[in-house]
C-alpha cells in the first residue's frame, strides 16, 4: 500500500509500505532525467512496490524542478537528498538506505552515496562509464559483423564534425579519473552496488568497460554486474521492465536480508 | 502566495486514486479538473500540466489533477486501465472538486485523449465549462494515433519489435477490451452537449473538427510537446499568461450561463460560435 510521504519545502513522495513486518532497509527511487517520480512507463510505480512486497519500504519522489516539486533547487543536491533520507528513516526506522534509477537518477544516487553514510547500496541503471579502448574495440567488432557497405557509412561517421552531445557532458558525472577514487571510499564503507548497463547507455558497449572505469574494485564482492545490450534506456518492453524489478529484487535480497 | 500542491487519495467505487490539489491563496473563485492524456503522453505531460495547475491556483482557482486507476501513481495494473474505468473516476474526481469547491463554477479540462473521459464527465456529471486540450476529433482517431506511433517504434527500434502487439501499446500492458472502447468513444462535437460552453486549446492553425468552437492558440512550447523526442523544461511564463486568459474564461462563461438562465432565452453555447 503507497502512502503519501511529506518530504519538507512544499514537496512529497510515495511510499510503497510492506504489509507485514517490514526490513530494516528502505530505498529510494530518483527521477530518470525529467520523468516524473513515477517513471517511464510506469516503471518507478511498479518497482517499489514490488519491493515493498519483498518487505522493504520504497520511496519514489521527485527531486526539485521535477514532476511535483514545483520550485527548482534552492540548495544543493546533496543536501535535498539528506532532507529526504531524513524523513524516510523518521517514518520506518531504517537507518540504511539503497538509493538507484536510471541515467540521472544513478549519477544522483553515487552522488548521494557518497555525501551520506546511510547509503549501504545503489543501484545503477545506465549510470558511469568512461569509454575507452574497449568501447572502440567493440564499436569496430560490431562493424565488422555488418555488410561492406555499412563500413564507408561508418568512416564517413567518423570523420564528419562530431554532432552528437558527448555522455559526459549531458551527465552529471565526476571529473574523468576520479570516479575510481569515490569508487573506492564506497567500498570501504561496504556500500553494495549493482551496475546495470542497458543497449541504450550508447556509451557502454563491452563489459570490460566497468574495470577500466572503477578499477579493480569491481571484482569487490560488494559489486554485481549486469549488461543487457538487447534491452533499451527506458525499459520500453514490459518483459524487461519486469526483469528488472525481479533482479533489483533479487540483488536487495542477497545483499539485505535483514 | 499559492500554498504548495497537496497530494491527497481519493476513493472511486473502490478503487485508491492519486491525485494532487492546488488550492489558491484566498477563496476559491472556481475549480478545474484535469483529465490526464494516455499512455506515454501521461508522463511526458506531467510537468507541464502541475505547472498549468500552480498557475492556475495563483488566478484564484481550486485545481484537482488525478490519475486513472491503472496508470501513474493511483492504484492497479497498468493492464487494468480501461476507458469505462476512467470515466468513473474522472466523475468521482470531479464530485470531490464540488464538494471542495461549493458552488462556484468548475471545468473540466481534458488534455489529448484525455479528452474523451472529460468530455463524458462534463456532459454526464455536469460541469460548467469543458475545455480542450490538443483533442482528437474522436476516440477513433486517438486509438489509430497511438497504433501509428506503437507502429513507427516497432520498425525503428529493435527492443520495441518483439513486443507483443495485441497486448500492448507504446510500452505499456494494454487491457484487451481498450481499443474497442476507444473506437466507440464520442467526442463532444458528436455529443449532446447542450449549452455546455466549450473551449479548444491548440496550436495556430490547427482547427481540427472543433473549428467552429471558441478556443485560445497554444504558443509553441505548449504543443510541441508531443512531437519532441527528448522531454524539455517547461518554461513557465506562457503557462502563467495561459492561466489568467483560462480563469477569465471560467468566469465570462459562469456568469453568461446565469444571465442566460435567469433571462430564459435560447442558448447560444460557445459550442456553436465562431471565433475563427
Amino acid at each position: 500500500m503507497d502512502e503519501i510521504l511529506d518530504l519538507g519545502s512544499g514537496t512529497f513522495g510515495l511510499l510503497s509500505c510492506p504489509q507485514g513486518r517490514p526490513r530494516s532497509t528502505a530505498v529510494a527511487v530518483l527521477n530518470a532525467g525529467l520523468i516524473h517520480r513515477s517513471g517511464p512507463f510506469r516503471l518507478g510505480t511498479r518497482l517499489t512496490r514490488a519491493l515493498a512486497q519483498a518487505g522493504y519500504p520504497a520511496l519514489r519522489f521527485d527531486l526539485p524542478g521535477i514532476g511535483d516539486a514545483l520550485a527548482d533547487a534552492d540548495r544543493p543536491a546533496a543536501e535535498v537528498l539528506a532532507g529526504v533520507l531524513d524523513r524516510v528513516q523518521a517514518r520506518t526506522g531504517c537507518a540504511r538506505i539503497v538509493l538507484g534509477g536510471i541515467c540521472a537518477a544513478a549519477d544522483a544516487s553515487w552522488q548521494g552515496a557518497l555525501a551520506d553514510e546511510r547509503v549501504a547500496g545503489l543501484f545503477l541503471l545506465d549510470g558511469l562509464a568512461r569509454k575507452g579502448i574497449w568501447f572502440r574495440l567493440a564499436r569496430w567488432q560490431r562493424l565488422l559483423r555488418k555488410p561492406p557497405g555499412a563500413w564507408w557509412a561508418a568512416l564517413r561517421h567518423q570523420l564528419a564534425p562530431a554532432d552528437v552531445i558527448e555522455s559526459e557532458i549531458l551527465r552529471d558525472w565526476p571529473a574523468p579519473g576520479s570516479e575510481r577514487g569515490q569508487f573506492q571510499q564506497l567500498l570501504a564503507r561496504d556500500v553494495q552496488c549493482l551496475f546495470l548497463f542497458t543497449g541504450g547507455a550508447t556509451y557502454f558497449l563491452h563489459p570490460r568497460q566497468l574495470r577500466a572505469t572503477y578499477g579493480r574494485g569491481v571484482r569487490n564482492p560488494a559489486v554485481a554486474f549486469e549488461h543487457w545490450p538487447e534491452c533499451d534506456h527506458t525499459y520500453y518492453d514490459t518483459r524487461q521492465r519486469q526483469r528488472l524489478i525481479e533482479l533489483v529484487g533479487d540483488w536487495l535480497g542477497r545483499r539485505f536480508p535483514q | 502566495m499559492t500554498p504548495a500542491p497537496r497530494a491527497c487519495w481519493l476513493a472511486a467505487h473502490g478503487r485508491r486514486l492519486f491525485s494532487v490539489l492546488h488550492l489558491p491563496a484566498a477563496a476559491s473563485g472556481g475549480g478545474v479538473l484535469v483529465c490526464p492524456p494516455l499512455f506515454h503522453e501521461h508522463a511526458r505531460s506531467y510537468r507541464l500540466f502541475a505547472l498549468l495547475a500552480d498557475a492556475l491556483a495563483d488566478c484564484g482557482l481550486t485545481v484537482l489533477r488525478f490519475d486513472y486507476y491503472g496508470t501513474g501513481d493511483s492504484a492497479g495494473e497498468d493492464a487494468e486501465f480501461t476507458l469505462a474505468g476512467a470515466h468513473a473516476d474522472a466523475a468521482c474526481a470531479l464530485a470531490a472538486l464540488r464538494e471542495r469547491v461549493g458552488k462556484a463554477p468548475v471545468a473540466v479540462l481534458g488534455i489529448r485523449g484525455g479528452a474523451i473521459p472529460a468530455a463524458h464527465c462534463a456532459v454526464h456529471a455536469g460541469s460548467d465549462a469543458l475545455w480542450l486540450w490538443q483533442p482528437p476529433a474522436s476516440g477513433a482517431e486517438c486509438l489509430a494515433d497511438l497504433q501509428r506511433r506503437d507502429a513507427h517504434l516497432r520498425a525503428l527500434h529493435g527492443y520495441a519489435a518483439g513486443v507483443a502487439g495485441d497486448r500492448a501499446l507504446l510500452g505499456f500492458a494494454c487491457n484487451p477490451s481498450l481499443p474497442d472502447e476507444l473506437r466507440a468513444a464520442r467526442m463532444p462535437a458528436a455529443l449532446d452537449a447542450g449549452d455546455l460552453p466549450m473551449l479548444v486549446l491548440d496550436a495556430a492553425g490547427h482547427p481540427g473538427p472543433f473549428a467552429r468552437t471558441q478556443r485560445i492558440d497554444l504558443a509553441a512550447p505548449l504543443h510541441a510537446w508531443i512531437d519532441q523526442i527528448a522531454m524539455r523544461r517547461v518554461p513557465r511564463a506562457p503557462l502563467q499568461q495561459l492561466g489568467v486568459q483560462l480563469a477569465a474564461q471560467l468566469h465570462a462563461g459562469s456568469a453568461a450561463t446565469s444571465r442566460r438562465l435567469a433571462s430564459a432565452e435560447p442558448a447560444p453555447g460557445w459550442g456553436s460560435v465562431s471565433h475563427g
